[in-house]
């Protein structure tokens, strides 16, 4: 009888082990996800950048111009206008007025994967962009 | 005050000198020992008629003991709970989208299974190959501890999952996707429960 069991078990466990590891991918589907979270991430730092340069002295006319906000009250680190594994740059393209628009292309399409912020838009290609205006908030 | 030891002491030398288990539970109970002292004392030796008379095989307590089973039972605890939390995320994942948590969770869960998984059953085995080698081994009283609290653990594991249902139920969260992730729990702590529960008679004196 308890043969059974352990055996049930070992199957049970195989099940999850292998079920698991299908659903989330083997370790380069982790690393490649890893990278592209650094890249969302980096979005939303040059996303937060960009408005609070576009409200206090105008948007940049590209992130390499684009100095560290001195109005920013938001610890951006060392920002890159690079993508840190491929060096591709991330592209910037002013939309006209104070809106604008940063993409990166991600490794993996996160489409479905629940890890895009709801402002956030996956084109072909993998291509991620995030767009802003950088006008001033509106005061209540 | 006389201790267990002189006791037992006791109740061997009056078998020894021929005295019948009724006079010297009499005398023992006339001299303030509890009933349930009397007839563990008594019952610590065999009534086969043999002088000296016959002790009874005791529980054993061993270092060895506590670090195997000990061990075992960590693995137990520590696999079955990730095994769960494992196959609720995939569950999560069949009813929603993908979430950084869940993967996180079925990767470190895995990781965990790979590690302790091969190791309980590596334990298990061989355990089991000693005691069908040696049943003295059924003797041990932390393998013991061990099995009731293994089947402490999955029957409050199962208690919970039933107060956990009915909640649901009246508050109208009875959905498939909870029924899938409760039965995950009573299927993994169903089977600990069941696996055990077979275990307890295995060893003890007919």
């Amino acid at each position: 009888m308890n043969r059974v069991f352990l055996i049930g078990f070992c199957a049970l466990i195989a099940a999850a082990i292998g079920g698991g590891l299908w659903v989330v991918g083997g370790p380069n589907h982790a690393r490649l996800m890893t990278q592209d979270a650094d890249r969302l991430a980096a979005l939303v730092d040059w996303h937060n950048r960009l408005r609070c340069l576009g409200r206090s002295q105008g948007l940049p006319d590209s992130l390499e111009a684009a100095e560290t906000c001195p109005d920013t009250v938001v610890f951006e680190g060392d920002l890159s206008p690079f993508d840190a594994v491929t060096g591709v740059p991330y592209v910037y393209t002013r939309l006209g007025g104070p809106a604008f628009e940063v993409c990166a292309t991600l490794a993996l399409d996160l489409q479905e994967t629940g890890r895009l912020r709801a402002d956030m838009e996956m084109r072909a290609g993998n291509v991620v962009c995030l767009a802003g205006i950088a006008a001033p908030d509106r005061k209540e | 005050m006389a201790n267990r030891d002189e006791l037992n002491l006791f109740v061997r030398d009056a078998l020894v000198t021929g005295k019948s288990r009724d006079e010297i539970a009499s005398v023992l109970t006339g001299a303030g020992w509890s009933p349930s002292e009397v007839n563990d004392a008594l019952g610590a030796w065999d009534e086969t008629p043999f002088s000296p008379p016959v002790p009874r095989p005791v529980s054993t307590v061993s270092a060895r003991d506590f670090f195997v089973y000990a061990l075992t039972f960590g693995l137990l605890l520590i696999g079955s709970f990730n095994l769960v939390l494992v196959l609720q995320a995939l569950v999560d994942l069949a009813f929603a989208d993908e979430s950084y948590g869940e993967t996180e969770i079925i990767r470190w869960g895995v990781s965990v299974l790979i590690v302790t998984a091969p190791l309980y059953l590596w334990l298990t085995l061989r355990e089991r190959r000693k005691l069908a080698q040696d049943p003295a081994l059924y003797r041990s009283a932390i393998r013991k501890w061990l099995t009731y609290l293994a089947l402490l653990f999955a029957a409050m594991t199962l208690l919970i999952v039933l107060i956990a249902t009915v909640y649901a139920l009246l508050t109208g969260d009875l959905t498939g996707q909870f029924i899938a992730k409760a039965l995950i729990v009573v299927v993994v702590a169903g089977g600990i429960f069941l696996f055990y529960f077979n275990d307890i008679g295995r060893g003890e004196p007919q």
